[in-house]
């Protein structure tokens, strides 16, 4: 510990200084610990509420009966529920729920996701290589101008964005989600830094070598910041789960097609809808929906929270 | 084959349009097979003559030759060069072998007239290229000539304001006139490539018929023996067996399935001189290859790259700043300053026959003691006193600078011309080195004898040496002989 | 034969050539870009997203927001732009004018003048509390060694957490019935007998009280606390992280104290970081929307309702301009014209920031 280095005049002051250190260290862990259990509390009750069947659950909202959520009530009937396309009314008829479809949900937020992903990435790799790498007239100017839209309110692009996607026919298709936020400039910013992080001598090698400028990204830079593009990916995947405002916006319905319709909701949006449904849905079986949806994230945040913490802690750097 | 640098200029320009002029009309040949450093301070132009000859920077004027052909438009991935940077520069992602196997990608064996063909693509290529260059200096030209004619006239309207307008004008009118002269000059040199362009595609379009003519006897003779000649790509075994060869030559072959960051700074600069052997190249350049090495292995990898020059008998070219380590392996060296060349021989005679004061102070470690003198009368005088009789200079009585190499003292008990005030002695075993200054100068000394004579100088405050061997340099810094 | 050709299956490929005595020529590539070319080629795909997407809607925006089709009669300031246009181009009439009306309009709007205050009061309070916990945190965290990393993760969760799910637990939470948790921890740990209804504007029982702004804004303040502290831990500990330990040993042997050491050296050294982390917040506060809808959605499922028999409680800036983009009423001029004035709030905020943090900030 740190005292090791200091030098104390007696036994007394040795021991005060001690039992000082010991005081604020405990002090510390407590504040920690009760900050992390504030955090910590709303998962508690997600996972609670999620297994607990949901009548139970309603009994002690109104009875504050904590007896009601005793193991004997835990069970996977919430998660049944989340999934199932009908429910029990209050007449004990079976009725469809309306637009309820999880499956559909995770497909379209899975499609969103990779589209998206690859569509950024593709776009962010392409222009941090000509930022970093390339010499060309107007580079810096152009560069500028990218980070000058860094700073502009993103609510100031939606408005028109809304109604190009109409005018393009774009309203509830997959095009609305992917395309419009395609490019991402904090992506490009970030891995232009990781990208001039390389030395020049290995282009000049590969010049040497007869390598061409497109082969050389393809062949040196892309494998070698490879991490940093894992993190990109990771939390364009993330965004993408997450996303709300801007589907809500402009795929809040069905896309038609001859042969029918097909829901374009992602999961965000689609439990909004579980949410929606309040006298088809009791809380847990909400709670649960709300679980669903957060567990893949978690797991992914459980595999690669080095990659995700690293992005998101470079974004506070830069300042 | 040997490579020739015949005028080569590059200037940079920068930000604010200010010209450098990195190398300076430079001139100097390479001989076949040879190792030669390119030596001088930083910033002298060297590493940019590097990387002139290696096609990675365009030269503002003057030609490269490798051979009988003139390189200077080829790009260099076709000029087969090798080259090995100051960091090695390896990729990181990639193991050993597939560094050294990198270059591979973009060769072919050599086909049946591969050669001739390439021989005619680069000559195509020069000569489009001097075209362009020749379009461009052209309109440049006309551009100059147009403002002169302007400003001339503008100049004769307002004859006789000196104000500040006026002046400016003028200034921009020998810029002008400038420019013309430059760009004229330019242009009859590019005249004269394109004429040397004509001969040289005319020369490889022959050269190609002949082959295929031969080639197709050959086919008809031994159709295997065609085949096997054929122009193509190297298969992964080819390109395995190379790799295995240049690590035998580079003694690293045991370390191919390792990443480079799992090898030591001179495993890895083993490596970066496969890499660029790996493609059989005509010349090989290293970049102050040994600079970024602890001194130990700088001694011993120095050695290897010396051997594996001679192993392979490429044309090699290396920069470094180190006098030494030039001095100790090249056949030539090229000492540079700010961008010209000072001196072209071979190291001892370099040492030996400094072309003036900077080569002098250049080279040597410790370095070379330099004094005022005079010339009087055609004798050479130090502190008043004249050194070597025998020796006559020209008539003129001027100042001088009179320098000499540590080691080329002689102490004599008699006494000697060189009056050394002595500082302080060190013992360095072999060695006695005595810091001093010159009696009445404020110039350093260092003085070299041998220990042996420990005890005939322990304790005396002044002592003079005899120079056994001198130079003498005018004010400016030339020789004089 | 050459041995080269023969692939089968299994049958090592022996290579054919001598490696020694080999020659090889490089090939010649007939086509080569000049560096320009190859960057404007690779800058296409981006530069297409970003004209369409990014730069054309902020134009736009402004286009929005200073013509659209109103009286030119009602115009303050505005000249007949569209006549201007049409006469020019021979084209129809139209009624398009260049002026302030839009502007005129959102600001005459009373829910738009509450939408800023609503955010200027969530944003005076969320901040600076936001900054002083993740600061204490990162610092606690940062003086730590056993569980560091455990604790670290925990605080991240909230980073990973999706926000609609988040906003639904925080409902229930602090849901109206005595057995909403918050209400059951105010009565067992302070013994607060009657159950507080925290966000329905619809009272738990006849007669008992329905949710003031008072106690939607706490709900609303310890929201943002949960959310927001997870990226600010992290930058913050990012910048600590870089600050040598050199200037804290100098300053312990200089008999320090643990606090004088973070006051006089720490806090000022990741002053970067602190003032970077202020104007993101700033700016992000003045941009809440998802954070509160959610929060609001187990009570209301509209997207724009925020607390209230009107919904308009708590409603941020955003939440009103996203609103005037609903179906039935799709008003793009004068969200335009709203967003623009959010912009506005903003730039001056931050240059303030910067004006003030010049003597503070020790890069």
């Amino acid at each position: 510990m740190a005292e090791k280095a200091l030098y104390f005049a007696d036994d007394k002051s040795r021991r005060l200084y001690l039992a000082k250190t010991i005081i604020v260290k405990v002090l510390v862990y407590l504040f920690l610990t009760i900050f992390a259990l504030f955090l910590l509390a709303p998962f508690v009750l997600m996972i609670v509420g999620s297994f607990v069947n949901a009548k139970a659950f309603d009994v002690f909202k109104n009875t504050a009966d904590f007896s009601q959520l005793g193991f004997a009530n835990w069970g996977f009937s919430n998660y049944a529920e989340v999934f199932k396309d009908t429910y029990v009314n209050n007449l004990g008829q079976t009725v469809p729920k309306s637009g309820n479809n999880f499956p559909v949900f995770f497909l379209n937020t899975f499609i969103v996701a990779v589209g998206s992903t690859t569509v950024t990435v593709v776009t962010a790799v392409l222009a941090a290589f000509a930022f970093a790498r390339l010499e060309f007239k107007g580079k810096e100017a152009l560069f500028a101008l990218l980070l000058a839209t860094m700073m502009i309110p993103g609510e100031m692009m939606v408005i028109t964005n809304f109604t190009t996607v109409s005018k393009l026919g774009w309203t509830n298709t997959f095009s609305a989600l992917i395309f419009v936020h395609g490019v991402s400039v904090f992506y490009v910013f970030y891995l232009r830094q990781t990208f001039q992080q390389i030395p020049n001598e290995l282009y000049l090698a590969a010049k040497v070598d007869g390598v061409s400028d497109i082969g050389y990204l393809w062949k040196v830079m892309i494998p070698i910041a490879m991490p940093t593009i894992t993190t990109i990916i990771i939390l364009s995947m993330m965004g993408s789960w997450n996303s709300f405002v801007w589907p809500n916006l402009v795929a809040n319905g069905t896309w038609m097609n001859k042969k029918g319709g097909h829901s374009m909701l992602l999961v965000s949006n689609g439990l909004r809808l579980l949410f929606s449904q309040g006298s088809e849905n009791l809380e847990a079986i909400k709670i649960a929906g709300s679980m669903v949806i957060s567990i893949p994230l978690f797991i992914i945040f459980i595999c690669f929270r080095k990659y995700i913490m690293r992005g998101v802690s470079r974004s506070g750097i830069k300042g | 084959m040997d490579v020739r640098i015949e005028n080569l200029t590059k200037t940079f320009v920068g930000k604010k349009g200010v010209e450098t002029t990195a190398v300076n009309k430079m001139n100097f040949t390479i001989p076949d097979g040879k190792l030669v450093g390119l030596l001088g301070p930083s910033g002298c132009g060297k590493s940019t003559t590097l990387y002139m000859i290696a096609g990675l920077h365009k030269p503002t004027d003057g030609h490269i030759w490798f051979g009988d052909e003139d390189v200077t438009n080829v790009p260099p991935e076709n000029r087969g060069i090798g080259l090995v940077f100051q960091n090695y520069a390896l990729y990181p992602h990639l193991s050993v072998r597939q560094n050294i196997e990198f270059p591979l990608d973009n060769v072919r064996l050599t086909g049946p007239f591969g050669e001739e063909e390439n021989r005619l693509f680069d000559a195509v290529h020069d000569k489009k290229t001097t075209e362009k260059d020749l379009a461009r200096t052209k309109k440049a030209l006309a551009k100059a000539e147009k403002s002169k004619a302007s400003l001339e006239a503008k100049i004769a309207a307002h004859e006789g304001e000196e104000d500040e307008i006026f002046l400016a004008q003028k200034d921009k009118l020998a810029v002008a006139v400038q420019t013309i002269e430059s760009s004229t000059k330019r242009i009859a040199s590019l005249e004269e490539h394109l004429v040397y362009c004509d001969g040289e595609i005319a020369k490889a379009q022959e050269n190609l018929d002949k082959a295929k003519a031969a080639f197709e006897e050959l086919k008809v003779s031994d159709p295997e023996a065609a085949a096997k000649k054929a122009l193509r790509k190297l298969s992964k075994a080819d390109k395995d067996a190379i790799a295995l060869e240049m690590a035998k030559v580079v003694d690293i072959d045991q370390y191919l399935d390792r990443k480079p960051k799992e090898l030591s700074g001179g495993q890895q600069q083993r490596v970066a001189i496969a890499r660029a052997l790996s493609k059989k190249p005509r010349v090989l350049l290293l970049d102050e290859p040994l600079s970024n090495l602890d001194a130990r292995l700088r001694l011993q990898t120095r050695e290897e790259i010396k051997r594996i020059q001679r192993e392979t008998g490429i044309t090699t070219v290396f920069v470094t700043h180190d006098q030494e380590e030039a001095m100790s392996i090249s056949d030539f060296i090229v000492v540079m300053k700010l961008g010209v060349v000072q001196q072209i021989d071979e190291p001892q005679k370099v040492y030996d026959e400094p072309a003036n004061l900077f080569v002098a102070k250049f080279l040597g470690s410790p370095a070379i003691n330099v004094f005022d003198g005079e010339i009087k009368g055609g004798k050479l005088l130090l502190n008043g006193k004249v050194i070597d009789e025998d020796k006559v200079f020209g008539k003129e009585d001027r100042k001088v600078k009179l320098a000499v190499r540590p080691e080329s003292f002689d102490y004599d008990k008699k006494g000697g011309d060189v009056p050394v005030t002595v500082t302080s002695v060190e013992h360095i075993g072999r060695d006695i080195t005595v810091n001093g200054h010159i009696t009445d100068q404020e110039n350093h000394v260092k003085v070299i004898i041998p220990s042996a004579l420990r005890n005939e100088i322990l304790g005396k405050p002044e002592i003079s040496f005899k120079a056994r061997r001198f130079y003498v340099f005018e004010e400016t810094g030339e020789r004089i002989k | 034969m050459v041995a080269n050709e023969i692939n089968m299956k299994g049958a090592e490929v022996k290579s054919t050539i001598d490696p020694k005595t080999v020659k090889l020529v490089s090939k010649r590539r007939r086509v080569t870009l000049p560096q320009w070319g190859t960057a404007w080629i690779v800058l296409i795909p981006a530069l297409i997203f970003i004209c369409l997407f990014m730069l054309y809607p902020i134009i736009n925006t402004f286009l929005y927001a200073f013509i659209q089709d109103f009286q030119y009669a009602k115009g303050a300031g505005s000249f007949a732009l569209g006549q201007f246009i049409s006469t020019i181009t021979n084209g129809p009439a139209r009624n398009a004018a260049f002026g302030f009306n839009n502007f005129v309009l959102a600001l005459e709007n009373s829910v738009f003048r509450q939408s800023i205050l609503n955010t200027a009061i969530l944003t005076i309070v969320e901040v600076p509390l936001t900054i002083i916990v993740s600061l204490l945190i990162a610092t606690f965290l940062n003086s730590i060694k056993v569980l560091k990393g455990f604790y670290q993760t925990i605080f991240f969760l909230p980073y990973v957490t999706n926000t609609i799910a988040l906003g639904l637990i925080f409902n229930i939470a602090f849901s109206k019935t005595p057995g909403g948790f918050v209400n059951i921890l105010l009565h067992d740990v302070f013994g607060v007998q009657d159950p507080i209804n925290w966000l329905s504007s619809a009272p738990y029982k006849i007669g008992g009280p329905t949710a003031t702004k008072f106690t939607q804004g706490v709900v609303l303040v310890i929201y943002s606390l949960w959310n927001g502290i997870a990226f600010k831990i992290l930058v913050f500990m990012s910048g600590l992280a870089t600050i040598d330990k050199q200037y804290s040993d100098a300053a312990k042997i200089d008999g320090a104290s643990g606090f004088t050491i973070w006051r006089r050296i720490t806090l000022p050294l990741l002053s970067p970081q602190i003032l970077y982390i202020t104007i993101t917040s700033f700016i992000g506060s003045f941009k809440m929307y998802t954070g509160v809808m959610s929060v609001y959605q187990g009570i209301n499922a509209d997207a724009y309702y925020f607390g209230g028999d009107k919904g308009n409680d708590w409603i941020p800036v955003v939440g009103w301009i996203y609103k005037q983009l609903d179906a039935d009423q799709l008003r793009p001029g004068i969200a335009s014209a709203a967003s623009l004035i959010l912009l506005a709030i903003i730039m001056v905020i931050t240059a303030a920031q910067f004006a003030v943090s010049k003597k503070r900030v020790h890069y």
